[in-house]
């Protein structure tokens, strides 16, 4: 009898290791992971916790809320108190209202950092990792983690994503270089839920 | 009878008003304690000219003169740093890859930056010693500069340079015995007007040298009076 139980726990212990463990993906295939799993996707909701971690804090900041997110160029995200905001982006124009009697803020980014650019460009197959940018990706389990470091001499030192096999994205994690880091994690993902133009208002 | 009814009603109606202003509990002041450092969470609002930048972050303060702000985007990463040690002044910009050091003296007036540096004496809120409890006291600060402070039921509710800059304290609270600003308003004498809003602050923990020092590796370095309006 306790034989046959040191051999089931045996085999549970190397059941989870084999299931543990993680399968390195070439750079252009992690990259390919990210791009497919924005082309299936039209638009989505998540409930979201962004954990902040700065140099100069001995807490992590936490705050609660939710994004919506819808092809072309549509983003919203709501955080609760106490760290209550509003941010609507719209393209390339930025709306945030901080609090719920702040004032409306309005900042216009260059044409380069809009959103339609970006998804423009994760349209077409990823056939070569830009130049000056590293990436790391592996798969373990029902998820895949595509790390990228963008050339030098950006803010960013490193950005993590970790998908789920649905294409959902389960985790984003900025790595500033200045050591300071922020974790974004999404619950309750729905995708393609048929959002709509009012969705995306600043009250 | 019905008049009565409507009158009592009115009359609790009334009187819920008056208690719902919030009355500030000083039992727990310790006399004579100070802030000497503050951790605390930011909602800042800084009006320059025409333009409105708000945006919530981090900030630590020393007595009496280290203090580093970090303001955030949406996203959590940083969009500006600010550190005071003394009279010198370190601004960078991390997404454009830009830090500006100097003197405060240093900083151009059209930049709409004046008010920040000025932060360390908008934090500096204790009432004078021997202050009165209601009224309007001068005094000359720690930096050697002459100041009217202008007290209420002995909080002090703004203060005032010769220069011009003024600050308005508003929502006290009490906090490790000390009572403490929440809500800071100042304007500088160029017109520049920043709100700050502290959110779950933390007095008088110990706070290491380095968390006062801005990161500047990688960044591009210029003498503060190279800076221009953000």
């Amino acid at each position: 009898m306790k034989s046959l139980l040191a051999c089931l726990c045996t085999l549970l212990v190397l059941l989870t290791t084999l299931k543990a463990e993680a399968r390195s993906l070439t750079p252009v295939e992690g990259l390919e992971v990210l791009r497919r799993s924005f082309s299936n996707l039209q638009d989505f909701t998540a409930d979201l916790t962004q954990e902040k971690q700065l140099s100069i804090m001995k807490k992590k900041l936490v705050m609660q809320g939710q994004i919506r997110f819808k092809k072309p160029d549509r983003f919203y995200m709501e955080l609760v108190p106490p760290y209550s905001s509003k941010v609507l982006l719209k393209d390339t124009v930025l709306q945030q209202r901080l609090g719920n009697q702040g004032e409306l803020q309005r900042i216009v980014l260059p044409p380069e950092q809009g959103l339609s650019r970006w998804f423009a460009t994760l349209s077409k197959p990823v056939t070569a990792v830009p130049e000056g940018m590293e990436v790391r990706a592996d798969q373990f389990g029902t998820q895949t983690s595509v790390t990228i470091r963008p050339a030098k001499g950006g803010q960013l030192k490193e950005l993590t994503v970790v998908l789920h096999d649905d294409g959902t994205v389960r985790k984003l994690v900025l790595e500033e270089r200045a050591g300071d880091k922020t974790t974004m994690t999404f619950r309750k993902t729905r995708k393609n839920v048929g959002l709509t133009e009012a969705d995306f208002r600043l009250e | 009878m019905f008049r009565f009814f409507v009158l009592m009603i009115l009359v609790a109606l009334l009187s819920g008003c008056a208690t719902s202003t919030p009355r500030l509990d000083t039992s727990q002041v310790v006399p004579g304690r100070k802030v000497e450092t503050l951790s605390s969470g930011v909602t800042v609002a800084l009006r320059s000219g025409e333009k409105n930048i708000s945006g919530r972050g981090f900030m630590v303060y020393r007595r009496p003169d280290q203090m580093r702000l970090i303001m955030l985007s949406p996203f959590g990463t940083t969009v500006m740093e600010t550190g005071l040690n003394g009279d010198f002044l370190t601004l960078s910009y991390p997404s454009n890859g830009d830090a500006f050091q100097g003197k405060v003296r240093d900083l151009p007036a059209a930049t709409g930056q004046r008010g920040l540096a000025m932060l360390q004496w908008v934090l500096a809120s204790d009432p004078p010693p021997n202050a009165p409890q209601d009224g309007v006291v001068q005094q000359v600060n720690e930096r050697g500069a002459k100041e009217q402070i202008t007290l209420k039921q002995g909080l002090v509710v703004e203060k005032s340079l010769a220069s011009g800059e003024q600050v308005r304290y508003r929502n006290y609270a009490v906090l490790d015995g000390v009572l403490v600003p929440m809500e800071l308003q100042l304007e500088s004498s160029e017109g520049d007007r920043i709100r700050l809003t502290l959110e779950e602050p933390e007095i008088n923990t110990e706070l290491e040298p380095q968390m006062f020092t801005v990161p500047l590796q990688g960044l591009r370095l210029y003498p503060l009076s190279a800076l221009k309006p953000q």
